[in-house]
């Protein structure tokens, strides 16, 4: 049930005058927020991994900086459309209620989730954005924002035929009113909006949050407006797409608003408790809650004024790079508040980058990995058949190559294919003329998982660790047997094959690794005209060499 | 003085040398012990086994485990398939045999162990129904023993396939194991008393061991126009026979074991010979025709005239030796095939080589 909070949103339009004025608002403008998260993606599409995340942090984030009260947003995750319908239904109904009772109504709608360019996708069924439009600019709130985190998500504002802003140098205050509709789209009608694994959140998201927690306020008024959101979040989400695979991702504000006056998103000034980023500071600047181990902001902090990140009270180390030396500060957060002391932070050369906190410092996602493994020769049925024969088995080890592709889908889990090859060693049997020679070796083809645990965060403890895979797929026997007259006669068995081990690992900072470990690997696909077949493999000591990029 | 003394040296010789050169071939075992030829079946002469003898029946090449290792498939009912193995009590006492089969059970193999190869078999080992399991059996000889035939016999219709037969002398495994006996031993088999043999003579030797003969080289037991010498060879895996043989019989370069038996009268490094030293030769050198041959005055110098004895072309003025062509072994033994001479480490028999001309005159 959704519990509106009024407050005068005159108030805040007067906070806008000035960072005195970013105080408790007055209530008397109904405000409601929908929130919706939808990882799951249509037919063909990868699941997302922070949609639904994202929607739990824009929720928190309205709730303690916004001026919603918990009651008054609506969070929904993985919801079908008609479930997305009958929310929308509800709010209609509350807003129309409170308009009715002579209240102004402002409500926010949130989306993240896959879409195309004319719907958005809720798991395997969608949602028209026509549908969507009109369902929300049906409801008669006096201020609809709408804020949607998806690819070509640029697209809805086109349907209602709104202007397009001109990038970030679009002063929307000139055109800002308090009422009417304004769209913030993670990405252009064309593009493809994009996830962060180091930032555990989209891009866009992710930054936005940011800005809202204080980093976009660039007025210094203790208020973010919607058009101050927009700049903050265009220009980060930009660099930080402009290095990746997909490209650039170019955040889009699209307005049909009346009046004059800013529209504000957050009231950062009024939060519990902030840290304030002294003017004297410079660099990439990362804030990380130490509890929750999560990033809290992530922006470039430019020398000169004071900028504040509202927070939750607790404990903090913020990390600033610059100038190639990497800054260390514990910051505690009460009430009000607490500056960053750059005295009282550790500095030191970086030596090795770390991935984490969404650094510059590109992820290495990809992984060629040769190895080589030696071990002995599994005995079964087969091999006592050859013994049995009078065949002996030659002196050395089974040993083999492989070769691995692998995809870091998560910072512990990687995805690939491998081929490997093994040879056995050669069984012989005297005879009058030439002995018999028997030798066979496998080769294999097939996916792999590995899960990977690093030694710790920073340095090369975050690029060592430990490692578990497992493999299967085709297996591909040849045997070979020279006969008493050197006549050779080969033969050529198929089926399946599957591999695991474990192991350590260490990685370099250019991207050169090496790992040791164990291996069992298991392909029975050798038979014999006695009926027995032999399972290539056993237990392998394995080394290897390894590039990511 | 001196030239008497030669001369008995080289009377007694030849006996030495002749059972010396013996010694050194008879008993038979590879490096690993075995005393089978073609343990695996492997070899094959057009449609039949190189190394065994088809006793009776039809035999064919078919896979094993894998289709380029191949067995034997005794096909017809009754098919028997042996080798003789020269293995002596010298080699071992304690034998063994390890074979892997596919026998159905509408069929019967045995494996039959004929001691001196006399055809009679002293025991038989039944391989059990199995689709390719290895069997291996133990059996103990009792010493002296000559030679032992192995028999793969097939009895009924099913199917029978036996593939990696070797037998081997064993270090270990006997024990407590009947022995085996092959009954009376005959000439050129070993024996330690007289009681082993058949004729009931055990002439010792220090160099071959002793060995069954039909008389004793060291008393005069034969007959007036008889003389106590080397027989016709006998099986590859035996010493040459001695016995009584006719007094001056045989012809320049035979193998003989004293004088007696050489129509020149004299039998030099167990060969009949025309001399023994080169003062006998009138100017020329008293030397050896060919490996193991006769020695002769001059010999390979082409100085024989028309008439005088030869042992092969180079020995005559006018190249030309006549007579019957001299076949031997490597041992000197007269031979026909390479199957009449004993084996070589490899356990093959052989080889049987025309060395020159027996009895042989200068054109």
């Amino acid at each position: 049930m959704l519990r509106p909070l009024a407050f005068t949103f005159g108030l805040a339009a007067a906070l806008a005058a000035g960072p005195a004025h970013a105080q408790a608002p007055e209530p008397s403008v109904a405000m409601y927020a929908l929130v919706v998260g939808s990882n799951t993606g249509g037919p063909g599409q990868a699941a997302l991994r922070y949609s639904e995340d994202d929607a739990h942090r824009m929720a928190a984030t309205l709730t303690e900086l916004g001026g919603y009260t918990a009651d008054a947003v609506d969070v929904i995750v993985h919801p079908t459309p008609d479930i997305l319908r009958e929310h929308l239904g509800t709010l209609g109904t509350r807003v129309a209620a409170d308009r009715a009772a002579g209240r102004q109504a402002r409500i926010l709608f949130y989306y993240s989730g896959h879409a195309r360019s004319n719907a958005i996708d809720l798991g395997p069924d969608e949602l028209g954005l026509g549908e969507l439009r009109q369902r929300l600019f049906a409801i008669p709130a006096t201020l609809t924002v709408v804020v949607l985190d998806a690819c070509q998500s640029g697209a809805f504002s086109r349907i209602k035929g709104a202007q397009p802003a001109a990038d970030f140098s679009f002063n929307s205050r000139q055109h800002l009113d308090a009422s009417g509709i304004a769209v913030l789209a993670s990405s252009s009608g064309s593009e493809l909006s994009q996830e962060s694994v180091e930032l555990r959140s989209s891009y866009f998201t992710h930054h936005l949050l940011v800005g809202l927690r204080g980093a976009g306020d660039a007025d210094g008024d203790g208020q973010v407006s919607i058009d101050e959101a927009y700049r903050y979040a265009y220009h980060q989400t930009l660099l930080a797409t402009a290095a990746t695979a997909v490209g650039g991702q170019h955040v889009s504000l699209e307005v049909d608003l009346k009046g004059h006056g800013e529209v504000p998103l957050s009231f950062p000034r009024a939060a519990t408790a902030s840290i304030e980023l002294p003017g004297a500071l410079e660099g990439q600047t990362m804030v990380e809650n130490k509890r929750a181990r999560t990033v809290v902001a992530e922006t470039y902090k430019a020398k000169g004024a004071a900028v504040r990140i509202a927070v939750a009270p607790g404990d903090y180390q913020v990390l600033v790079r610059h100038a190639g030396r990497l800054s260390r500060c514990e910051i505690s957060t009460g009430t009000g508040v607490a500056t960053l002391e750059l005295d009282r932070c550790t500095s030191e050369a970086i030596v090795v980058a770390a991935n984490k906190g969404g650094f510059t410092e590109p992820v290495r996602a990809l992984r060629i990995e040769l190895t080589g493994n030696a071990g002995g020769e599994r005995k079964d049925g087969f091999t006592d058949t050859l013994g049995a024969f009078g065949y002996k088995q030659g002196t050395g080890l089974t040993a083999g190559l492989a070769l691995d592709a692998l995809w870091r889908f998560d910072r512990r889990l990687w995805f690939g294919g491998f081929a490997s090859i093994a040879g056995a060693p050669e069984w012989t049997l005297p005879t009058e003329r030439q002995p018999l020679r028997f030798s066979w070796s496998t080769a294999t083809l097939g996916a792999m998982a590995r899960a990977v645990q690093p030694f710790g965060d920073h340095g090369l403890a975050s690029r060592s660790g430990a490692y578990a895979e497992l493999g299967a797929g085709l297996g591909i026997g040849s045997t070979h047997l020279t006969d008493q007259d050197d006549q050779r006669t080969d033969e050529r068995f198929f089926g399946w094959a599957t591999t695991m081990g474990g192991g350590l690992y260490i990685e370099g900072n250019r991207g050169f690794g090496f790992s040791l470990g164990y291996q069992f690997d298991y392909a029975p696909v050798i038979n014999n005209l006695t009926g027995d077949t032999h399972a290539s493999g056993g237990h392998r000591l394995s080394a290897g060499m390894s590039y990511a990029y | 003085m001196q030239f008497r003394r030669i001369q008995q040296i080289r009377r007694f010789l030849p006996t030495c040398i002749v059972l010396g050169a013996a010694v050194s071939q008879l008993g038979a075992s590879d490096c690993d012990g075995g005393i089978t030829r073609d343990a695996g079946f492997d070899l094959w002469c057009g449609d039949l086994l190189c190394a065994w003898k088809l006793e009776r029946g039809d035999v064919r090449r078919v896979p094993t485990w894998h289709t380029a290792d191949s067995g034997v498939e005794l096909t017809s009912e009754g098919t028997a398939i042996e080798q003789f193995t020269p293995v002596d009590s010298n080699d071992g006492t304690c034998l063994r045999f390890d074979l892997i089969s596919d026998v159905a059970e509408n069929a019967q193999v045995e494996l039959g162990v004929d001691i001196y190869g006399d055809g009679s078999i002293e025991r038989s080992f039944s391989i059990p129904t199995a689709h390719w399991k290895p069997v291996s059996f133990a059996f103990a000889v009792r010493p002296p023993f000559t030679g032992i035939r192995f028999d793969i016999a097939k009895r009924g219709p099913g199917h029978a396939v036996v593939a990696r037969m070797r037998a081997f002398v064993a270090k270990t495994g006997c024990e407590g194991v009947p022995e085996l006996t092959g009954g009376p031993a005959p000439l050129g088999a070993l024996c330690t008393a007289a009681t082993d043999c058949a004729s009931a003579i055990c002439t010792p030797n220090v160099f071959t061991g002793s060995r069954c003969t039909g008389c004793d080289p060291s008393q005069a037991t034969c007959g007036a126009q008889e003389v106590c010498g080397l027989a016709e060879p006998g099986p590859a895996e035996r010493a040459v026979p001695i016995t009584c043989v006719a007094k001056a019989a045989r012809e320049l370069g035979e193998q003989c074991l004293t004088g007696a038996e050489c129509a020149t009268g004299i039998c030099n490094f167990g060969v009949c010979s025309t001399c023994y030293v080169d003062a006998t030769c009138g100017g020329t050198t008293c030397s050896q025709a060919y490996s193991a041959g006769p020695f002769l005055c001059g010999a390979g110098a082409h100085l024989g005239k028309r008439g005088e004895p030869c042992a092969g072309n180079d020995d005559c003025a006018s190249g030309t030796c006549s007579g019957a062509a001299r076949q031997q072994c490597l041992d000197g033994r007269a031979c026909a095939t390479d199957a009449n001479c004993p084996v070589d480490p490899d356990l093959k028999p052989g080889p049987c080589t025309t060395v020159g001309v027996q009895g042989g005159s200068c054109d």
